[in-house]
């Protein structure tokens, strides 16, 4: 996919992380310990504003978030600049995403995450404007991707026409963060 | 194959062609920096003026409260010395007067998504900054602003910031007329003009419609302009009152009156005469007195007026002075919809929660059927969802009339009467439906230690603590005050004219660095911006909100009818103030209670390694500490005076503080030095200044220099202003030496280090 920026994001499950601040001193310890393994920078805190990215771990290439929505949590990596190649864009912010989500896991283990309901924003209008035919170009690669790392799954629009374009990836089951991991490396049809 | 699209290539119909070629330029310059075709002190400067700031860790550093580490960015050039190439910094967008229109609004919001982290932050000087933007990403950013009539030229560096003004002009029914063109016109005119290419420092212009609010706050500023008219003949004529030489900072100078009256048609030479005096005149070596502040200080007013008229006299006449006189009106804003009142039935309908936003944040204008409307902003920051929200309800009720203001705020202008109840409605579905604006819990905060390099404590962190908290205060006198937070002593939240405000200091305690804030007290904020405060004492971050609490109730209690915060202040006086602070001032062991020992909202152990280099020398003794405490005592005695009337001994008594301190750090390398001041500051020079151990990482020697100038001239017969910067310097020296004791520190015991 060509885009700068491209975020996935997951649901945390409700009533896990009773307050998102609880998140700070993971992400101040995986800057410290270095345990993501890429240069990050500093930790952001917006949790005075409402349905606000609430906590951001802010790196070179990638920041990982903690977002309040009306809906519940969502826990998202965006690759930013310097990231993949373009036909490895969503297979590396997956991995991302996922290796993120398992260090809060394993720094918090009341927190569970999600896995039926994930949202890709791609965060770049020049190259992906939020239209019909946006969607639909990139319905096929997306879903191609989600089909052999999730299995069945359906595809559809954000409902905010002025926001980023996004494309919710439905699936019938969530499954741990672990099994995702796994066949990320080793897609479901191999 | 088709090349790549680009945004500039989109956009360039409809942007400017002076505005795009000059972004074409700074991308250049960026990639000839890239190749290293560019000086890095040269291509600083040249980013700074375009609104692309440094940000904390761009030194590719960070303290994570037990080390510091290096931030392994891949090696590149840098942005300027002491920056790394990739550390994201902030990017300013300057937006004139806080004029925006929703397609500006949206514009914003697209970037704050696609280029920074979602949030996009209103300042104190009615700009929109964005955080962690990447220095790569910064030409296209400024082309997709530029196509909606931005520019984030000048926005930043030593040039003319963002003009600013009352958000109420034009609908404010006490201004004298609407001072919007003007203010316009002067922006435009000095943005990008040859007279302000040269300045030594930056230069700050601010209109108000009127000398009694405190909306245009123009006593701080460069050049301050009040509106006013005066008859000629049967003629009413319109003009300005001007201040020059006014300004926040370490030590808060209020302008002085350059003219009782400046015509309309001479405001903008005039302000460019000054500008021309300033360039030519101002300091350039010490950057911290390279203000104008300071340059009408070292000339006195009489003589900078006599300049500033001849600068004038020379000027070649350039038909823009005028040019907008003639259409003044053309841009005048126009309701989109019919003014209509709001029915008692239909405002009861609309609930509690509206009753309450309309009782704080509606205000009625000068056209019948017409309101403002603030939208309350936490710390102002809001969410790209936000601000689309806000424009889409602008495009629908009010047209292009949002304002930004110097309270972190934005404001809807134009609001029929009859539609509040849908404009809280759609507000409230975003999560931006809070009443409470330009009350106690409208608190003001600078971004202190969250991401500029300067910052000391947690403004932010503490704002929110305080905005959280003080949201159940009811007592209709204490909503009333107006609480300011800064991460350090430059004062960007403009806490010195707060009824409350705060400054961020570090203490070592119990030989571990612990954040503190000032508190000040005694600023107005009304007559624009009539008084500065000063610093009581400080007292531990963590207890700050016990502290305003504690400071809230007395008010509430003790206060006479008709006092405002600063007469009660007064009645009581400072000493009993001080007696408050004292109370909050313990800091428990680190053993009994930790969390002293980090700041609000950062779980990491508190450092401000971040700001500077720690340095090693000496031992901690307690002799030092003693003396620091004296002069604490000195300078608030010194404080008392002033009150008292007496400022000529509140003078000696602050250079006496400043001595005392200098004589206990000074004791510590020469336990022989006697109480002679002569001796005291030149042993304190010798050991202190000339080894560079008293400096500050970004301002060197200077408050050295405040007790070096004192002793040349000891202020003999100080007037209450002498006095009053006296004290505040002897407090910023103070607060230096303490700085130097933590170095000192440092040596002995590590986890003070930093
Ligand atoms: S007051 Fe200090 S900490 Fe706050 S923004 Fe200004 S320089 Fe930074």
């Amino acid at each position: 996919m060509k885009a700068r920026r491209i975020e996935l994001s997951i649901p945390i499950e409700a009533g896990t992380l009773p307050d998102p601040e609880a998140v700070v001193p993971v992400f101040h310890a995986i800057i410290r310990d270095g345990s993501l393994g890429e240069v990050l920078v500093d930790v952001a805190r917006y949790g005075h504003v409402k349905n606000a990215p609430a906590v951001v771990l802010v790196g070179h290439a990638s920041d990982y978030v903690i977002e309040v929505t009306p809906e519940g949590l969502r826990f998202a990596a965006v690759r930013k600049r310097d990231a993949a190649p373009d036909d490895r864009r969503l297979l590396d912010v997956a991995e991302r995403l996922l290796a993120a989500a398992q260090q809060v896991q394993a720094a918090l283990p009341a927190v569970r995450f999600r896995t039926d309901e994930l949202r890709i924003r791609v965060l770049d209008r020049l190259n992906a404007p939020n239209t019909p035919e946006t969607f639909r170009r990139l319905s096929d690669e997306v879903g191609a991707f989600a089909r052999r790392w999730l299995g069945e799954v359906t595809l559809e629009p954000g409902a905010d026409p002025s926001a980023p374009l996004e494309i919710w990836i439905r699936r019938g089951k969530s499954e741990p963060l672990s099994a995702l991991s796994a066949r990320l490396a080793r897609p479901a049809e191999e | 194959m088709a090349a790549d699209p680009s945004w500039k290539e989109r956009l360039a119909a409809r942007t400017r062609q002076d505005w795009s070629r000059e972004i074409d330029v700074f991308e250049t310059q960026l990639e000839l920096r890239q190749r290293g075709k560019i000086e890095e002190k040269l291509f600083a400067e040249t980013r700074l003026r375009r609104g692309a700031y440094g940000q904390r860790y761009d030194n590719g550093h960070r303290q994570d409260g037990q080390k510091a580490q290096e931030l392994a960015f891949p090696e590149r050039p840098t942005k300027g010395p002491g920056t790394v190439w990739d550390a994201p910094g902030m990017m300013r967008l300057k937006v004139p007067y806080g004029k925006l229109s929703a397609e500006q609004l949206e514009a914003m919001a697209e970037l704050a998504e696609e280029y920074s982290d979602g949030i996009l932050h209103v300042t104190t000087r009615q700009d929109v900054q964005l955080h962690f933007v990447h220095i790569e990403d910064t030409p296209d950013l400024m082309r997709r602003l530029a196509a909606v009539g931005i520019t984030s030229r000048e926005a930043c560096g030593n040039s003319v910031r963002n003009v600013t003004q009352c958000t109420s002009a034009g609908v404010c029914s006490g201004e004298a007329f609407d001072t919007t063109p003007y203010a316009h016109a002067l922006a435009f005119f000095l943005l990008g003009h040859d007279d302000v290419q040269d300045m030594g420092r930056k230069f700050k212009v601010a209109f108000s419609g009127c000398r009694q609010s405190a909306c245009g706050l123009t006593s701080f500023h460069d050049i301050g302009a009040i509106a006013t008219t005066r008859a000629v003949g049967e003629r009413v004529e319109r003009g300005f009152q001007l201040f020059v030489g006014g300004g926040l900072g370490a030590v808060p100078q209020a302008a002085q009156l350059l003219e009782e009256f400046t015509p309309e048609t001479e405001l903008l030479p005039v302000s460019q005469a000054v500008c021309r005096v300033f360039a030519r005149l101002g300091e350039r070596e010490n950057r911290q007195r390279a203000r104008l502040k300071f340059l009408v200080k070292r000339l006195g007013i009489e003589e900078f007026r006599r300049l500033v008229r001849d600068e004038r006299a020379k000027l070649r006449p350039d038909p823009r002075w005028t040019a907008f006189l003639e259409a003044l009106g053309a841009g005048d804003e126009r309701p989109l919809r019919a003014g209509a009142p709001l029915s008692a039935e239909a405002a009861r309908a609309a609930g509690a929660g509206f009753a309450r936003w309309r009782a704080d944040n509606v205000r009625g204008q000068k056209q019948a059927g017409y309101t403002t409307a603030t939208v309350s902003l936490p710390l102002g920051d809001l969410t790209s969802r936000q601000a689309r929200a806000v424009a889409a309800v602008a495009r629908l009720l009010t047209g292009d009339t949002l304002r930004t203001t110097v309270d972190q705020n934005l404001l809807f202008r134009w609001v029929s009467e009859a539609d509040l109840p849908a404009l809280y409605a759609a507000l409230e579905q975003v999560g931006l439906g809070d009443g409470d604006a330009g009350t106690i819990a409208d608190v003001t905060s600078c971004p202190g230690t969250d991401t500029c390099k300067l910052g000391i404590s947690s403004s932010r962190g503490l704002s929110a603590e305080l905005r959280r908290r003080l949201r159940v205060i009811d007592a209709p006198a204490a909503r009333e005050l107006h609480v300011k937070c800064s991460g350090c002593y430059n004062s960007c939240a403009q806490h010195h004219v707060a009824d409350i405000g705060f400054l961020g200091v570090s203490r070592v305690v119990n030989g571990r660095r612990v954040p503190h804030f000032q508190l000040v007290v005694g600023g107005q904020w009304t007559d624009n911006a009539g008084a500065f405060g000063l610093a009581i004492g400080a007292v531990p971050s963590k207890n700050v909100p016990k502290l305003v609490d504690a400071l809230v109730a007395r008010y509430a209690a003790e206060r006479a009818d008709g006092d405002v915060f600063r007469d009660w202040v007064q009645r009581v006086g400072k000493k009993e103030i001080r007696a408050l602070v004292d109370a909050h001032a313990h800091v428990p062991p680190y053993d009994v209670d930790p969390s002293y020992y980090s700041d609000w909202g950062d779980p990491r152990e508190y450092t401000i390694g971040d700001i500077g280099e720690g340095e090693c020398a000496g031992a901690v003794v307690s002799y030092l500490e003693m003396g620091l405490a004296a002069s604490e005592r000195e300078v608030f005695e010194a404080q008392l005076l002033l009150d008292q009337g007496e400022p000529a001994g509140a003078a000696r008594r602050a250079l006496s503080a400043m001595l005392q301190a200098a004589r206990a750090l000074a004791h510590e390398r020469n336990p022989n030095v006697s109480e002679d001041a002569a001796e005291v500051v030149r042993e304190f020079r010798v050991h202190f200044y000339d080894t560079k151990l008293f400096f500050d990482p970004f301002v060197g020697g200077k408050f050295a220099h405040y007790l070096f100038n004192a002793q040349a001239e000891p202020p003999a017969s100080a007037t209450h202003d002498v006095a009053h910067q006296l004290i505040e310097e002897a407090q910023l020296f103070l607060d230096a030496a303490h700085a130097c004791h933590a170095k000192l520190v440092a040596q002995t015991s590590p986890t003070a280090a930093e």
